[in-house]
């Protein structure tokens, strides 16, 4: 619907373009500025005079959005400045002359821009900045000024550890860079950033490390970035689902944090971290399987106990997947692997049980479900008690009347925490997926067909890639000196940097197979030297990144 | 083409659970048998088979209706497949044996021969080969040892299984014998296999009651007995207690064990056997006539005595060693001259010569029937005393002093 | 020919994969009765010498397929139908083989299931894989060693704690003399599993380490021969030689007699499990190499007759034999009478013929 609606308004936007240039003429500019945002009240126009009280002063307006600009600082650094100018140098100087005074002589502002095109002020308005406008200047001086409210740095919702940072990246892309400039403090560490979407012009950026991160895979990178045709990015996902390597799996095959902390330490180990303006969550790519059964804390804790944290994770993981569907197996088909004292306990609590365990399993799993879709959706307050009325009064509610076995229950209650005890959510939807697709296999073939279905599972797990990377690597294919940190976690001192990706990178060389994924674009060469290592506060005005977007109009 | 295998694929995922899940069976669909009990039908000809069926419910569920724990079925037939299915005209369930922990043969049929037996458990897959078998004795069928009810624990078959290794670990006179043993035992050349013995101790009609079990001295409970010997797939004969501890002596399957003796001007003394060892040799000195000779050693403790004698003194010990290896020969002759009556060599001396000399046993394979009950077996104990538990002299002893 | 390469490990692993897949389950080498261990493992090194002889096929041409070169050294009519002989020996292989699988599962856990479902399952996971590539079903294989590996050793020790193993029973060593063991390694065990390895030969030109390579097929023969000697030795062990002589699936048996304190009983699916992935990259490997061989010879694309080839497996599959005696009898016969022809005669004609090429070849590159 979103798309839908934003189509209609990207056409308008479109038809009047029929002026690129600044025009000197300010009372034109400015009426097209009122006329183009619609009368939007929050647009604010300030006319000012240069030079003062001077015969002829020069009339000039800065152009605002409330909303988003930082008042103190255009009242500050933009209109005192502008009020204080030296009325002979205002007299004396022509306009181009003038507009380079002001620029570098009077704003007191670190972020100052020359603009000439009508997009690249309109783009600026919107994004917070100041635009200043001189009667008979074909050009446009932008000040950064971007402000406005956003949430401040808080603990991360997600991925939550016991030891370890407590930041979490935030709404604003800028505030989300400093989190990671803060933490690498190297002139290694690059900085690419684009505007994704044809209406919302979102920032993108991509963060990796020069020298560690695979150019290739950069490249790779960018090109998919830059072939997104959208019109609007919301949040990382939209970015995720335009690049990844396509493949038809539930598994995620780029991860996903809130979280500084691990997204310096992927830089750190070679991976490209891309930024999305209104989300906290970033991608970091390429990924595989082994890293979503990390948490940031197995490196705050002692390697041992980080290893069997990581341990108990697949375990989990297993059992996510196949816990109901081996009750099935064995309560149906397997009867005699059951120890005799529990099969007597079992067949006790199955007698008057109306349903098959098969379609008893399925009822719960898809009830567990649903009380869990419920607590996550309900307001915080009543998500709580969804849980006690599942929980307690539904599970043993069924019990009582007799119409589910307990050690269902118990079962379900199992598989459900095990899914809960994965550090990465995604990856524990999959697995819950893939659950059902198990628990069908075991109640029409028994272990038979959860053997065969685990050969398929690993199969695809086998055949996807993330960036090129084999998804299972580097477990198959098997990277001797990546195992340091893949199930086990080795103390830091044995494995340096850079365990994980290095190594499977130079598998993937080997193999060599990037796979291109749609077509390629050719400019990227020349962006990689126009954009390097620029400061991270704000990319608004960046006529490179967007030009390539609107360049090529097929969609995609 | 991509389309296409999805669409095969999607067509076959619909039908899969169209066809129905062939083999799933619910539990509560399943009557799940303890134990198997097989008698000679009245007029002889037919099987009798019974099946003990636990009722799960009244063991732990919350619907029992305060009946027996387990159940038994029995139907006739000229096989026990036969008899097995028509026991589906009184089970509602699914007769499912795989959890079956004993079989129970009646001494009657044991006599005619089980090696019909022995092929249906064999081929069964759902049978497990490590169920115990059991002859019934004294008369009992084997429908009266599944019918049993026992204090401890609520599934007879199981109790009786646990009996059986209970007493093989505590008293020595019977050990664990499963399915694959029998088996095995009855195509060494002649030879057969020793299956444990079960009886009915008291009343065999009370011990099917439940009332049986309100009373602190049950009016009738299943026990062990002693070992019956088999040559080939026949019941020849039954041992003593005493030869059944010396049958457990010579094949080394011993654990525990008391042995009393009685030294001369001494008391009884009891002692147990802590642990034991037992090797066979065959020796060849004379070719034709080999001699077994079987090993023993044994530690034990001494336990008992009504006696005044020192045992901090180690020649009293020893002379108590002597005494104790004269007990043990005592008992293992006295199971090897009954094996060599009944002709059924069931130490499997014969498989320890084909082991140990491998071309002279193909000589003399063809007269190991008349060899057998001749043979030539020398007996070689050495037990030692380990200690005396808690006290080296009995209290007798200061007694005596004064 | 698709470009994918695998690494000498996962080549290690399907190779252990593919002879451990029926021959761990089956009846192997038990006419040689209590000495079947060593029957297994002078089949091994028979083995191990006809590897040699396959090897020094493939690195005569190390980036073609038996199809290709049998066509360069035999000229383009005989070579053709050399390579189309394989292929449909391996067709039949792969339709073997999943009987074999289909009716382990059929009479150890699916007793009512109708055997066609069971191997269309089968089928249908074969042809998933397949459909992906031969390096996705080599790494699948390298992981899936683990869980095999994982299974073993579950079941090792099971065995060794709950005290059934008796060694003595697999005593006298050779007693009635070689002869049955001779007959037994000519009968049965140098051709399976180790003689049908001669199958991999399809496969190896997507080795990305030539040397490597073939040391580590040499090295899984010894291995899958140490570990079904073993297993040979251990089933007689636990049941003595008179039950596994007669059963179907000894090491079934075997398992299912292993209990520990009545609580871990009955383990024999774990077994079931290992033949389901051992059977699969049988059926997988032999399947591939006649799908790859077929498209070669025909030129059809690999993934377009990959279909069609697997229905023809699947009812072929089921029309090979009508009870389980013919089965296993047509496939003893054809084990000693047809496949000798397959593993080691036509090799051993391949390996002449590249032998004179090669000297013929560098006659001409020195003159």
């Amino acid at each position: 619907m979103l798309r839908h609606l934003s189509r209609g308004r990207s056409g308008r936007q479109n038809k009047s373009n029929e002026q690129s240039q600044i025009t000197g003429d300010l009372q034109q500019m400015l009426d097209r500025v009122v006329a183009e945002s619609g009368h939007s009240p929050d647009i604010v126009i300030r006319h000012i005079k240069l030079g003062g009280p001077v015969p002829v002063p020069v009339k000039a307006a800065i152009v605002y959005l409330n909303a988003l600009s930082n008042q103190q600082m255009i009242n500050n650094f933009v209109i005192k400045p502008l009020m204080g100018l030296e009325p002979e140098k205002v007299n004396a100087y022509p306009t181009d002359r003038l507009m380079k005074y002001i620029l570098e002589d009077a704003l007191s502002l670190g972020e100052t821009s020359v603009v000439k095109e009508w997009t690249d002020v309109m783009m600026a308005v919107l994004s917070g900045d100041t635009v200043l406008l001189v009667e008979g200047s074909d050009q446009g001086i932008v000040s950064g000024t971007a402000g406005g409210e956003w949430r401040a740095v808080n603990e991360p919702t997600s991925q939550l550890v016991v030891r370890g940072p407590k930041d979490s990246f935030v709404e604003s892309i800028s505030t989300n860079i400093s989190l990671i400039r803060r933490r690498i403090k190297s002139p290694d560490l690059w900085l690419e950033s684009m505007k994704i979407g044809s209406v919302t012009h979102t920032h993108v950026a991509m963060m990796y490390m020069k020298g560690c991160a695979d150019p290739d895979l950069v490249e790779e990178i960018r090109q998919r970035l830059k072939a997104i045709r959208i019109d609007g990015i919301l949040e990382s996902a939209y970015i995720e689902e335009f690049i990844q390597d396509k493949t038809i799996t539930p598994f995620p095959t780029i991860f996903n944090t809130e979280r500084p902390d691990v997204a310096a330490g992927n830089l750190l180990e070679g991976r490209v971290v891309i930024l999305v303006d209104g989300t906290p969550y970033t991608l970091i790519l390429p990924t595989v399987f082994a890293q979503f059964m990390q948490s940031p804390e197995d490196y705050a804790q002692r390697f041992d106990i980080s290893i069997l944290m990581r341990i108990i994770r697949y375990i989990c993981f297993v059992i996510l997947l196949l816990g109901p569907a081996v009750y099935v197996a064995l309560t149906t088909f397997h009867y005699e692997m059951i120890p005799t004292l529990l099969l007597v306990s079992l067949m006790a609590q199955r007698e008057g049980v109306p349903f098959p365990a098969f379609v008893e399993a399925v009822i719960m799993e898809v009830v567990f479900e649903i009380l869990r879709e419920a607590g996550v959706r309900m307001p915080r307050a009543i998500g709580q008690t969804v849980s006690i009325v599942g929980a307690l009064i539904l599970g043993q509610a069924v019990v009582e009347a007799g119409v589910i076995t307990p050690i269902m229950v118990i079962v379900v209650a199992l598989t459900g925490i095990a899914s809960f005890a994965l550090p990465s959510y995604n990856l524990s939807i999959a697995g819950r997926l893939f659950r059902f697709y198990f628990l069908v296999l075991s109640g029409l073939f028994g272990f038979y067909g959860i053997t065969l279905g685990l050969i398929m599972l690993i199969a695809h797990m086998n055949s996807i890639r993330s960036f090129g990377v084999p998804y299972l690597s580097p477990f198959s294919p098997f990277i001797p000196q990546a195992q340091k940190d893949a199930i086990l976690r080795l103390p830091i001192w044995m494995h340096g940097w850079k365990p994980l990706m290095s190594s499977s990178q130079q598998d993937m060389k080997k193999t060599g197979e990037i796979k291109p994924q749609g077509s390629a674009n050719s400019e990227g060469g020349e962006q990689t030297s126009s954009n390097e290592r620029q400061k991270g506060q704000n990319q608004g005005s960046d006529p490179e990144s967007r030009q390539g977007k609107q360049e090529e109009p097929n969609e995609n | 083409m991509r389309t296409r295998g999805l669409w095969l694929l999607a067509i076959l995922c619909a039908m899969l659970p169209l066809s129905g899940c062939w083999d799933a069976e619910e539990l509560n669909r399943r009557a799940v048998v303890a134990g198997i009990g097989i008698d000679l039908s009245p007029d002889k000809k037919e099987y009798r088979v019974s099946y003990q069926v636990i009722i799960a419910d009244e063991i732990s569920g919350k619907t029992g209706r305060g009946g027996t724990p387990t159940m038994v079925y029995s139907a006739q037939g000229r096989s026990i497949m036969e008899a097995t299915r028509k026991v589906s005209m009184l089970v509602p369930r699914l007769v499912s044996t795989a959890h079956a922990r004993i079989v129970v043969i009646s001494e009657e049929l044991a006599r005619q021969g089980i090696s019909d037996i022995v092929d249906f458990l064999d081929r069964d897959s759902d049978i497990r080969l490590t169920a115990k078998i059991f002859v019934a004795k004294n008369g009992a069928r084997a429908h009266d040892i599944l019918s049993g009810l026992s204090a401890m624990g609520k599934i007879t078959a199981y109790t009786l299984a646990q009996k059986t290794e209970m007493t093989s670990k505590e008293y020595g006179a019977n050990y664990p014998v499963e399915i694959d043993d029998v088996i095995r035992d009855i195509l060494v050349p002649n030879s057969g296999p020793i299956i444990n013995g079960v009886d009915i101790l008291g009343n065999v009609e009370d011990v099917r009651k439940q009332s049986n079990l309100e009373k602190t001295d049950a009016l009738g409970i299943l026990r062990m007995s002693n070992i019956a010997v088999f040559r080939g797939a026949r019941l020849k004969g039954w041992l003593t207690e005493d030869e059944s501890v010396g049958l457990l002596w010579v094949k080394g399957k011993l654990n525990k064990t008391s042995i009393v003796i009685t030294p001369e001007e001494q008391g009884e003394i009891t002692l147990d056997v802590r642990r034991s060892k037992t090797s066979t040799q065959v020796l060849l000195k004379d070719p034709e006539h080999p001699v077994v000779l079987v090993k023993v050693t044994a530690q034990l403790s001494v336990r008992e005595m009504d006696s005044t004698i020192d045992l901090r003194d180690p020649a009293t010990l020893n002379e108590l060693e002597v005494y104790v290896n004269k007990e043990i020969r005592k008992k293992m002759k006295a199971v090897v001259d009954k094996a060599q009556s009944l002709n059924s060599d069931i130490f499997c001396f014969g498989q320890t010569l084909e082991r140990q000399h491998p071309q002279k046993w193909k000589s003399l394979k063809g007269q190991w029937n008349e060899l057998f009950p001749k043979l030539a077996v020398e007996y070689h104990v050495d037990s030692i005393v380990r200690n005396s538990q808690m006290r080296d002299r009995s209290f007798k002893y200061d007694l005596n002093k004064e | 020919m698709e470009t994918t390469k695998f690494s000498p490990l996962q080549f290690f692993s399907m190779l252990i994969m593919f002879q451990l897949g029926t021959a761990l389950v089956v009846n192997l080498g038990m006419e040689a009765r209590k000495d079947a261990w060593i029957a297994v493992l002078s089949g091994m090194i028979i083995g191990m010498l006809l590897y040699l002889g396959y090897a020094f096929l493939y690195t005569s041409f190390p980036d073609k397929l038996p199809t290709q070169y049998s066509r360069i050294l035999y000229g383009k009519y005989v070579g053709w139908l050399i390579g189309f002989a394989y292929t449909v020996f391996y067709m039949n292989k792969a339709s073997r083989d999943l009987m074999d699988g289909g009716l382990l599962v059929f009479a150890s856990t699916l007793k009512e299931t109708p055997l066609f479902i069971i191997n269309t399952m089968m089928m249908l996971s074969i042809v998933y894989v397949l459909h992906k590539g031969i390096e996705v079903l080599a790494r699948t294989a390298f992981i899936l060693l683990w869980v095999v590996f994982l299974i073993g050793m579950t079941i090792l020790l099971l065995v060794l704690f709950s005290g059934i193993l008796d060694f003595t029973r697999i005593l006298p060593v050779l007693s009635d003399g070689v002869q049955p063991v001779l007959k037994s390694v000519y009968r049965q065990n140098y051709q399976f599993p180790f003689g049908e390895i001669i199958c991999f030969t399809m496969i190896m030109p997507f080795l990305n380490n030539q040397k490597a390579g073939v040391r580590v097929g040499l090295l899984s023969i010894l291995l899958s021969g140490l570990i079904l000697s073993a297993t040979v030795v251990t089933t007689i062990s636990v049941l003595g030689v008179e039950i596994a002589e007669r059963s179907i699936f000894p090491l079934l048996t075997m398992v299912g007699k292993a209990s520990i304190a009545d609580f871990i009983q009955r383990m024999d699916i774990l077994v079931v499990m290992v033949l389901i992935i051992g059977d699969f990259f049988k059926i997988s490997v032999y399947f591939y190499a006649a799908v790859i061989g077929i498209s070669d010879l025909l030129q059809i694309p690999y993934r377009k007759i990959l279909y069609p080839l697997a229905l023809i497996v699947l009812f072929s599959s089921l029309t090979i034999a009508r009870t389980y005696s013919e089965h296993v009898k047509k496939g003893g016969e054809v084990l000693y009478m047809i496949d000798p022809l397959f593993y080691v005669i036509l090799p051993a004609a391949l390996i002449i013929a590249a032998l004179i090429y090669r000297a013929r070849s560098r006659r001409q590159a020195g003159t």
